[in-house]
Formats: structure tokens, C-alpha cells, sequence
């Protein structure tokens, strides 16, 4: 083996790598036996190996404070990780203060400690928490509780459960968190095998895996196992039950309520509502157009026949996959441009996100939808009611035709985009190609089909849900259309 | 509590003045030995309270640092036993070559965070990123992977390349300094 001095930088690479997953413990036993060997041959790799590692050290220890490029701005952004609360300033002496807080700490023996660090915060809106709710944060034991987005905690275990708004988790040890109500996903590496969740009457040990729950305060609870082996345990049954990878198990019927969300929701105003929001004039030549207007509807289509959609859902959902056949989504719009007067110059679909009831958010990365427009004409009277996996504008059997539309007869307008997690708020396509389709309309109707192209990274990924027309929450798909003077 | 007119008192201000002149270099050091941030700070807890703990033993005058040092380094190895890591011949000797090294440099001081911090923002935005997930929000791998939908080997490949770039970087940096 050469001295270091000679090495050429791949194979300071490779050393480099090697000296990483031997940490980590993952090395094998090649890399093992090439990092000591290196190591062997004299200072220079010991020297060389130090610098990269004080390099790496510097970055964890120092993290954000590397971000910002202000040499004004102070080092500390957050005194997060426990004791840095020690760190004081970087004045010769400690100081009475430090004394003081020295003093206290002993007075008071060890602080709560973290247990967790709050890794990860994606476009998170947080409730009324007592713990810190800044990324990086130090979490001692305590209850979270996010109202939107996605965040991930890192147990001092290892176990990292990402917490899919809405949900409120409270954090009991490293080895321990109970969710009072919502969804979250674990994943628990080998060291920390016993990672425990319980909700109101069920308790699930982990095993090694990946799993999600889903609770809710009245004792429901589903738990599906992505990956590995848990435990469940409900309160009142003696049995212990085992569940694999794939394997769930439903108390109180989650799952139901789930797939069907609005059984038991009261419905204000079934129906079409709002017949007045739609040609209202914005100034300057801006309309907008519902799919609750004149002609216009909305619903999807699903590859699973046995679910139901009648098109009088408060929500739309979208979905690619390709790992189960039966769970591909499309969604379909369509708006009544009839009353449009003038030449279409520009055109902006908006759609907003619903808090979708399905699937985990933690298995669907960044996702892009396609919006297609329907060019074969003949099939945009179709119905709402009747609209089905069979029978779709623009759809067969065909395997090309399986996650998009048949493009003999329809083409791609443009995408937009939906941050992983992300489950409300609107999302638009702003595109020349959505205003040319429009312009070249003849018969008063468009339809729209909406398309995920983003898979999922495991089964039970996030079922992406929009606003339909029915959304008494929610504003419904519109297009935004600027027209030339009359 | 100690009060400035314990003899105890002026114990207490030697501590704490030798911990914080010699906190950061303390603290790169198990830093450097521990994966995770999560567990190289509950060593350092740990460590600073041995110190504390067995202060009076300490000769003042003797190298702090070197002491905190071998205390430090006796935790990590209990945390790594306490760990049950598969065992991986040699680690220790490796650990302890690799650590004395590091120690000599960790000193060097503050002009090399300047270093480090301009050549983070001189990256290419892809490398930041690695960067940003890895060492800042401390992903695994394996995570990373999976995020940027690459294979992990390939995760490693990319983390080093950057590591490397940043060396020669903060290298040059340093020298023009000095």
C-alpha cells in the first residue's frame, strides 16, 4: 500500500468513505482492514485522516452558524443542544452570570434531558407547544403538536418518527411516545429495537422496522407495518399480536372513516353551492371560473373498481404508484367557459390542498403533478356520477394509459409542484401552453386531467387530496382567465 | 451554593474558566469520535461532570486539556461498548491514532471557522445541500439516499468528494491567513 503522499485523490477518497462507514459501522471488512492499514503505514494518513475528521466536526458542531455568510451576526443561533447552555460567551473569564448558572444547574442537579432533537421542519405550522419547535431544537419530554406540514424527531435512541400534521405526539423517553391523535411513522434502527408507541388503548413495540399508527382520542387506532415486525397490544385482549411487513390492523374501523371521510361529517349544503362564484369579474380583464359553475365538474377515477366515487366528494385525489396496480388516481375538471367573453391571453389553474386521510406523506418525496387538456372534444360531456376506471375521457386499458392520459387525445399543458408533506394551501400552473388550450375550445367546455408523476417510495404512500366543488372549506379548482378588451 | 467568600468558590472560577477556554476543542473532539451530535453531547455532559466530579484530583498547572481529553475519551468508549457495535478489531487504536491527531489540530483556533464558513458558501448549491442534510440536520445516509433518490454508496462517494474539496479549500484559506 503506497504512503499517503503518493495516493491519488480517488483513492483518498476511498479511504476517506471507508473511514466513514467504519464509524457509522457498516464498514466492511475489506474497508476494516484498509483503514487500519493506511493508519499503519505511518503519521501522514493519521494526519490526513485527523484534518478531514476535525473538517467533519467542525461542520456538526458549528452547523448553522455556517450557513449564514454575515461575519456580523453571532455564532450562536440557538443554545439547542443541552449543555451548550454552558457555552457562554467567549469572554476570558466565565462571569458571574456563568457562575450563577453554573450554581443553579447544580442546585437544581441535572435539567430535564433532551431526549430527542427536532431534526426536520417542513412547511410546519406548529400549535400551542411548551417544547421548542425550531429545527435542531433539543426536546426534553413533552407533548408536540403540529397543525400543518411534516416534522421529524430523532430519538437520543435512534428512532425517528416523523410526524404528519395534524397530530399531536407527546414524547415520553427516548424509548417511548404516545400519540394522542393523528399519524405518525417510525423508524426504528436495530439499537433501538423496544421503541414503544401507545395511543389511548393500544400499545405498539417495535421490533426493528418502519411502521405508521393512526389514533384518535376516542381509542380508534389503525397500524400498518411498512416494513419489519411490531408488536400490538390492545387494552382488554390478552393476546399479543405479531404484525409484518404489509400487515395492519384496525381498531374501531380507521380505516373506513378514512376512505370515506365525509360519512360522518354534516354536510351544510350537498351538492352544488356557490353558483354565484363563478364569471366574477377581477378588473382588467381577470375572471374566474369554477368547476361549480354552469357545466363544470370534478372528480377521479381510481384503477380499484371496488371503491365508489360518486363525484360528490368534498375533496379529489390523486395518486401514482407503481407498486400496487389497483391504487393509480386521476383526477378530472372540468370548466364551463361558455360565458367567457373575449380572447384568452393568459390562464392560472388553482387547486388547494386538503389534509388527505390516506397514506403516509413520509413516502411520497416532493411531488409533481402533470395537468393535461382534454383535445378529443367529443368526450367532455362526461358525468360525474358515471366517470369511472372503464369509462374516462381520454383513458384505456392500455399500460401507457395507466398512470396518465391516452395522448392521442389529450396533451401535457405544464406541472406544478407539491413539497413533500404538504397538505393545504393552494397550488396554481400558470402556463402559455393552459391559456393556448383554453383559446382553441369550440364547444363552451375544457376538462382537465390531473396526474401525479411522482411514485411513491413504498406502499401506503400519501393519496394527494384537492378541494372539490362540494368543499365547504375549501375554495374549488378554478381558472383564473385574463381576457382581451371586448 | 457557592458564595465568593467560600474557599470553594474560587475552586468553582478556576473550573469553570479552564472549561471554557478549552470547551471548544473538548468538544470537536468527542464530536469527532461519535456520529451522532445527539450522543457526543450527552458524552460531553457526561465527561464535564467526571471533571467536575474529580476536580480536586486535577493539579493546576498540568495540562487541562489533555486530561479532559483522556476523561472524554474513556466515555466514548464506554458509550461505544454500551452500544454492543459489532466488534471491529483494532478500534480503540485506531480511535485513540486518529484522535490524538485531531486534538493537536482542534486547537488551532477560530480563523479556521471563518475558513470553513466562506468555503461552505463557496460551494456548488448540490454540494451545500449534502452538506446541509448530513453535518447541519444530521441524516443518516441512508435517508439521504432515499431524499435525493440516489444509492447510499453513492451518498458516501459524494459526502467525501465534497469533504475533500472543502479540505483543499479551507487549506488555502488558512494559509493566505497566516
Amino acid at each position: 500500500m503506497k504512503p499517503m503522499e503518493e495516493m491519488s485523490e480517488s483513492e483518498k477518497m476511498h479511504f476517506l468513505e471507508c473511514w466513514e462507514r467504519l464509524r457509522d459501522g457498516v464498514a466492511s471488512e475489506a474497508e476494516v482492514k484498509e483503514v487500519h492499514e493506511r493508519l499503519g503505514k505511518g503519521e501522514g494518513a493519521k494526519r490526513w485522516l485527523a484534518e478531514a475528521i476535525l473538517l467533519e466536526t467542525e461542520l456538526r458542531f458549528d452547523g448553522e452558524s455556517l450557513k449564514s455568510q454575515s461575519k456580523a451576526e453571532p455564532v450562536q443561533v440557538v443554545d439547542v443542544k443541552g449543555w451548550r447552555v454552558l457555552r457562554w460567551s467567549h469572554a476570558a473569564a466565565a462571569g458571574v452570570a456563568a457562575l450563577l448558572s453554573w450554581g443553579l444547574w447544580q442546585a437544581t442537579q441535572v435539567p430535564a434531558a433532551a431526549v430527542a432533537t427536532l431534526v426536520k421542519a417542513q412547511s410546519c405550522k406548529w400549535g400551542n407547544s411548551a417544547l421548542p419547535t425550531l429545527e435542531g431544537s433539543a426536546l426534553v419530554p413533552g407533548t408536540l403538536e403540529l397543525v400543518e406540514g411534516m416534522a421529524t424527531v430523532l430519538f437520543s435512541s435512534g428512532a425517528e418518527v416523523v410526524l404528519e400534521a395534524p397530530v399531536s405526539l407527546e414524547i415520553v423517553s427516548s424509548m417511548e411516545a404516545r400519540v394522542q391523535r393523528g399519524t405518525v411513522v417510525a423508524e426504528v434502527p436495530p439499537q433501538a429495537k423496544g421503541f414503544t408507541i401507545q395511543t389511548a388503548d393500544t400499545k405498539v413495540v417495535d421490533f426493528g422496522t418502519k411502521f405508521g399508527v393512526s389514533a384518535s382520542e376516542d381509542g380508534k387506532c389503525l397500524v400498518q407495518v411498512i416494513e419489519g415486525l411490531v408488536e400490538v397490544n390492545r387494552k382488554g385482549e390478552s393476546e399479543v399480536k405479531a404484525l409484518r411487513s404489509g400487515e395492519r390492523v384496525d381498531y374501531g374501523g380507521m380505516t373506513q372513516s378514512k376512505l370515506n371521510p365525509d360519512a360522518d361529517r354534516q354536510q351544510a349544503e350537498p351538492g352544488r353551492w356557490l353558483p354565484a362564484a363563478a364569471m366574477t369579474d377581477l378588473g382588467d380583464g381577470w375572471q374566474v371560473v369554477t368547476t361549480a359553475f354552469g357545466e363544470g365538474k370534478d372528480s377521479w377515477i381510481q384503477s380499484n373498481a371496488k371503491q365508489r366515487v360518486t363525484g360528490g366528494e368534498t375533496f379529489l385525489r390523486v395518486k401514482h404508484t407503481t407498486l400496487d396496480r389497483s391504487l393509480e388516481r386521476k383526477m378530472y375538471l372540468a370548466f364551463d367557459l361558455s360565458k367567457l367573453e373575449g380572447g384568452v391571453e393568459e390562464a392560472e389553474l388553482v387547486l388547494h390542498l386538503e389534509p388527505s386521510e390516506l397514506g403516509y406523506g413520509s413516502l411520497v418525496p416532493d411531488a409533481t403533478f402533470d395537468v393535461y387538456g382534454l383535445t378529443d372534444e367529443s368526450e367532455d360531456r362526461w358525468e360525474e356520477g358515471l366517470l369511472r376506471w372503464e369509462r374516462a375521457p381520454a383513458h384505456n386499458e392500455s399500460e401507457e394509459s395507466h398512470s396518465r392520459p391516452d395522448m392521442a387525445k389529450a396533451r401535457l399543458l405544464g406541472s406544478f409542484r407539491v413539497e413533500q408533506g404538504r397538505q393545504s394551501g393552494a397550488v396554481s400552473l400558470k402556463d402559455p401552453a393552459l391559456a393556448d388550450f383554453l383559446r382553441l375550445d369550440s364547444n363552451g367546455v375544457v376538462t382537465l386531467i390531473v396526474c401525479r408523476e411522482t411514485n411513491e417510495l413504498a406502499r401506503n404512500g400519501l393519496v394527494h387530496a384537492f378541494a372539490s366543488k362540494e368543499n365547504a372549506r375549501n375554495a374549488p379548482p378554478m381558472l383564473r382567465v385574463r381576457v382581451s378588451g371586448e | 451554593m457557592a458564595s465568593p467568600s467560600d474557599p470553594s468558590f474560587e475552586r468553582t472560577t478556576q473550573f469553570l474558566e479552564l472549561l471554557n477556554a478549552h470547551d471548544r476543542a473538548l468538544s470537536l473532539y468527542v464530536y469527532g469520535m461519535v456520529p451522532r451530535d445527539s450522543e457526543a453531547e450527552d458524552i460531553l455532559q457526561q465527561t464535564k461532570m467526571l471533571l467536575w466530579k474529580h476536580f480536586d484530583d486535577f493539579q493546576l498547572g498540568t495540562h487541562f486539556l489533555a486530561w479532559a481529553r483522556k476523561t472524554a475519551f474513556h466515555q466514548v468508549l464506554t458509550h461505544r461498548r454500551k452500544k454492543k457495535r459489532e466488534p471491529v478489531p483494532l478500534e480503540e487504536e485506531v480511535l485513540e491514532a486518529v484522535s490524538e491527531a485531531v486534538s493537536q489540530l482542534a486547537e488551532e483556533g477560530s480563523a479556521r471557522h471563518e475558513a470553513v464558513r466562506a468555503c461552505v458558501a463557496r460551494l456548488p448549491a448540490e454540494h451545500r445541500q449534502l452538506v446541509q442534510l448530513r453535518y447541519f440536520q444530521e441524516m443518516e445516509i441512508a435517508d439521504i439516499a432515499k431524499q435525493i433518490q440516489r444509492t447510499e454508496a453513492a451518498v458516501y462517494r459524494a459526502l467525501s468528494r465534497v469533504r475533500m474539496a472543502l479540505m483543499a479549500c479551507v487549506q488555502k484559506q488558512t494559509e493566505a491567513l497566516s
